[in-house]
């Protein structure tokens, strides 16, 4: 049984057109250009309970829009949803009150006002048991450190600080579905290594699905089992990490220190991609090639001081497709 | 009912914030009675009664409107328009409540606000530096209040109109500009609308504006009559029925254009 | 410059509202001296041409400092989002940057009614506009200016010491546009116009001159002719000004994130 399940969703935007100079400012009053923005073209889904997801693309590639429909802020323009078997748009009441959504980009706090007021309001409006509430805080202390910061007015908060206050906002009602639209942007090391606790923790101890954007490959690599790629509005690849980078790049590259080099050395399957004075890089599909047999061929003709294998690299995978789309 | 009462409470709080926000707002009330006063003992030095009023009852009428004024400030226009501008309004709707009724009560817990840190000082200072505004007849009280609270209502609904039109028209900016003139000279809240010529008296009589300020504060002083108090009221009623009906259609419209468009 | 005239055609349907909608403001302002004078005859000795002359000339002071110095009215926010961050990086005095910042082509719709009004009372009022006035019309204009830019420079200032979302600012956009400037200062108690002449000089943008143009008498005698005394105490007080605002300057305090 799938807990969220999008078909067909397409979402388009009519937008004006703005030209430059006073010429384009009239033009723009009487006669405005209209573009079509196709945000969303055919983007089908569906996701486990329990399941982490990472949604990742390009800017502008749709993945606030999708999140923005999921959640019901959104109507498609045609396409089906489903999350946890309702239409958000129809039962938006019921849907947007067991899920949670954080925006990096957009604060849902009270600005002027001590955290801890928000934190209070949503208890309010989201009926949450004193109970529930408590424990929730409890574990949102201890994942994030939010007591110390609940008495402080959220303009004074750092932007570290203030993410996490956002999150823990979005979690006190223990929601069954956590929508992250990049929660990690512009942290700072440590900052990004709390939130990745979290998401970790709370979707272990709470079975909480989770859809989590972000432009840090670093946040997929360390959460996510499983990835979804959008670009241009299509997804153009869904499926395990590890698959998508190993198919992707299936490439390794062994490096060799040498004294002397050997410009000409070839091996079946093989490629010298560069050569230095006593440096040489060749590459290599493990599908094919056996590490160790190449590294025997090779001692053979020249002599090894070091010698290094490198993965190959979830940046170049994801530039890759990227590129293609 | 509860989260509502604490939207109330979160405006409150935020309008305590800084010290600064609290002083000077009140300072431009005392400024304001000083200012209208002082411009009717210049105009009655000449004429003792205009248009069956005295000093004092005028005296009054600037005092009194300076306090249902300093009540009645809402919001909704312009955080409708801010949060249009920084694309945050579709978010709103991630939170299970209605967003109008959320509105009202972020309104109300200003008029509260208001009450609490304006009331009392203003009518100190009034009393100390001008006169005690005193109703003309102490048994219209109940009816006086009564209207004040519709005239909140009813101007509340004409910022919400113009808070949804700016919705709407996101591109023509922020249209208190449009409501602030039409209010401040339609409304009657500074210079009561007896004084203006009769072509444009008429024309107010079909407006919703001159039932804000003036009628409360015309039932004050005791400018109309029983019967004549009574019908005003009544048809502020009217007119917030009308409006109330008109907004829920409106936000229907807005609501599904939100829906579509995004924010 | 360039940059603040582009940023205003982004929005030509908002310039639409506001070229519609300022000049109402002001038109209600004259509506409501009309109102008043033609039902009382006179109002201490102003006609209603003269209050016209007078209201005029404010709100032509008015669209001038928003031309050249709106940017002063932003201060609070500047400093509350930290925003003026921005404007201390440039290597650059940080009050001058403000300024040239501030250049805004929207003043031009702030200015325009108050033209049309003062020229409709001089026209009416038959002045004499020789070169001596003239040259003391252009004193006035500057002087009212910089008074106006000094009264929102402090303002602007007391949010280096102190939080505020504006307060004193927005304060001082009514004070100015409805209560000293709409309506001539001698309607006061003597104890105002002694405040309103001697702390915070609003009387010289405009009621004194019309004063003085008008050949009235002005509540204090003063002995040096009036529209002379506006420019002079405009540059003392726009300098006294300044100086609050680099002291406030020092205490900036930048925003969390
Ligand atoms: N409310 C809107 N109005 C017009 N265009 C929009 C709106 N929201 C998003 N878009 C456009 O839709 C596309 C997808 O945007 P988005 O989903 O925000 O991308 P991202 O993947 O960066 O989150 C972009 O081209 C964006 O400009
Ligand atoms: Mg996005």
């Amino acid at each position: 049984m799938s807990i969220i399940k999008a078909v067909h969703l397409r979402k388009r935007f009519i937008v004006k057109k703005k030209e430059p100079g006073l010429k384009g400012a009239l033009k723009g009053i009487f006669a405005p250009k209209k573009i079509i923005i196709n945000a969303l073209d055919d983007v089908s889904f569906s996701m486990k309970k329990g399941e982490i997801i990472g949604l990742i693309g390009p800017n502008g590639a749709g993945k606030s829009t999708t999140i923005k429909i999921l959640t019901g802020i959104l109507q498609p323009l045609s396409g089906e949803v489903e999350v946890m078997g309702l239409n958000p748009q129809k039962k938006r009441a019921e849907v947007v009150s067991r899920i949670g959504v954080v925006f990096g980009q957009r604060s849902q706090l009270y600005w002027d006002i001590r955290l801890g007021e928000s934190f209070e309001l949503f208890r309010r409006i989201y009926r949450i048991p004193d109970e529930e509430y408590n424990a929730n805080l409890e574990l949102m202390d201890s994942l994030l450190g939010i007591r110390r910061l609940i008495d402080i007015p959220v303009r004074q908060l750092s932007l570290g600080q203030r993410m996490r206050g956002e999150i823990v906002s979005a979690v006190l009602h223990s929601p069954d579905i956590l929508f992250l639209d990049e929660p990690t942007i512009g942290l700072d090391i440590q900052a990004k290594r709390n939130i990745r606790k979290f998401i970790r923790e709370i979707n272990q101890k709470k079975k909480t699905t989770i859809i989590l954007t972000t432009h840090d490959l670093g946040d997929v690599q360390e959460l996510c089992p499983r990835l979804v790629v959008i670009n241009k509005g299509k997804i153009i690849e869904d499926g395990a990490l590890d698959a998508i980078v190993h198919r992707l790049a299936p490439e390794r590259i062994l490096q060799i220190d040498t004294d002397k080099v050997k410009k000409d050395f070839t091996y079946p399957h093989c490629k010298m991609i560069k050569c230095e004075e006593n440096k040489m890089w060749i590459s290599f599909n493990r599908e094919n090639v056996s590490a160790s047999k190449l590294i025997a061929a090779l001692s053979a003709e020249v002599r090894i001081n070091d010698l290094q294998v490198k993965e190959p690299d979830i940046e170049d995978a994801i530039e890759q497709i990227y590129g293609e789309g | 009912m509860n989260k509502y009462l604490y939207i109330m409470r979160i405006k409150i709080i935020s309008h305590l914030a800084y010290d600064i926000d609290v002083i000077f707002p009140l300072l431009l009330n005392f400024v304001w009675i000083i200012t209208m006063t002082s411009i009717w003992k210049y105009v009655y030095a000449q004429n003792p009664d205009i248009h069956g009023v005295s000093l004092p009852q005028m005296q009054t009428y600037a005092i009194v409107s300076t306090l249902v004024g300093c009540f009645c400030r809402h919001e909704v226009q312009e955080e409708l328009y801010y949060r249009m501008r920084q694309g945050t309004i579709a978010i709103d709707f991630i939170r299970p409540m209605n967003l109008v009724v959320s509105w009202l009560f972020e309104d109300i817990g200003n008029m509260v606000n208001n009450l609490l840190k304006n009331f009392v000082p203003i009518l100190l200072f009034a009393v100390i530096f001008i006169q005690v505004p005193l109703p003309q007849n102490l048994s219209i009280i109940p009816l006086f209040v009564l209207s004040v609270l519709l005239c909140a209502l009813l101007l509340w609904l004409i910022s919400l109109f113009f808070g949804l039109l700016t919705v709407v028209w996101v591109d023509f900016g922020n249209l208190g500009v449009i409501r602030d003139p039409l209010l401040k000279i339609m409304a009657g809240s500074f210079v009561p609308l007896w004084f203006f010529p009769g072509w444009f008296r008429k024309v107010s009589d079909w407006l919703p504006f001159k039932y804000t300020y003036q009628t409360p504060l015309s039932i004050y002083i005791g400018k109309l009559s029983m019967t004549g108090s009574l019908a005003a009221v009544g048809i502020q009623a009217v007119w917030i029925t009308v409006l109330c009906v008109c907004m829920y259609l409106f936000w229907q419209k807005v609501k599904k254009r939100l829906l579509i468009q995004g924010g | 410059m360039r940059c603040a005239v582009q940023s205003w055609f982004e929005y030509p349907l908002e310039m639409l509202c506001w070229i519609i909608f300022i000049p109402l403001y002001s038109f209600g302002g004259l509506l409501l001296l009309k109102v008043i004078s033609t039902q009382f005859s006179e109002i201490g000795g102003w006609t209603f041409h003269g209050l016209a002359f007078f209201y005029g000339l404010g709100i032509v002071t008015h669209g001038l400092h928003v031309i050249f110095f709106f940017a002063v009215w932003h201060t609070n926010y500047m400093v509350l989002n930290g925003e003026f961050d921005r404007i201390l990086l440039y290597p650059m005095n940080p009050f001058f940057m403000f300024i040239i910042q501030s250049f805004n082509i929207a003043g031009y719709i702030d200015i325009t009614p108050g033209i049309i009004i003062f020229t409709y009372a001089c026209l009416k009022l038959n002045l004499d506009w020789n070169a001596v006035a003239i040259l003391k019309l252009i004193a006035v204009l500057i002087g009212g200016t910089l008074i106006r830019t000094g009264i929102f420079m402090i303002a602007g200032a007391i949010g280096f010491f102190r939080d505020t979302r504006n307060a004193v600012t927005n304060f001082m956009v009514d004070f100015l546009a409805y209560n000293t400037t709409a309506f001539p200062l001698n309607i006061y108690p003597y104890g105002i116009q002694v405040i309103l002449t001697f702390l915070i000089p609003v009387g010289f943008i405009n009621t004194y001159p019309a004063q003085d143009f008008m050949g009235m008498d002005n509540t204090f005698s003063i002995p040096i002719n009036l529209s002379l005394c506006t420019l002079l105490v405009g540059i003392a007080f726009f300098l006294l000004a300044y100086g609050f605002f680099r002291f406030g300057l020092k205490h900036y305090k930048s925003t969390g994130s």
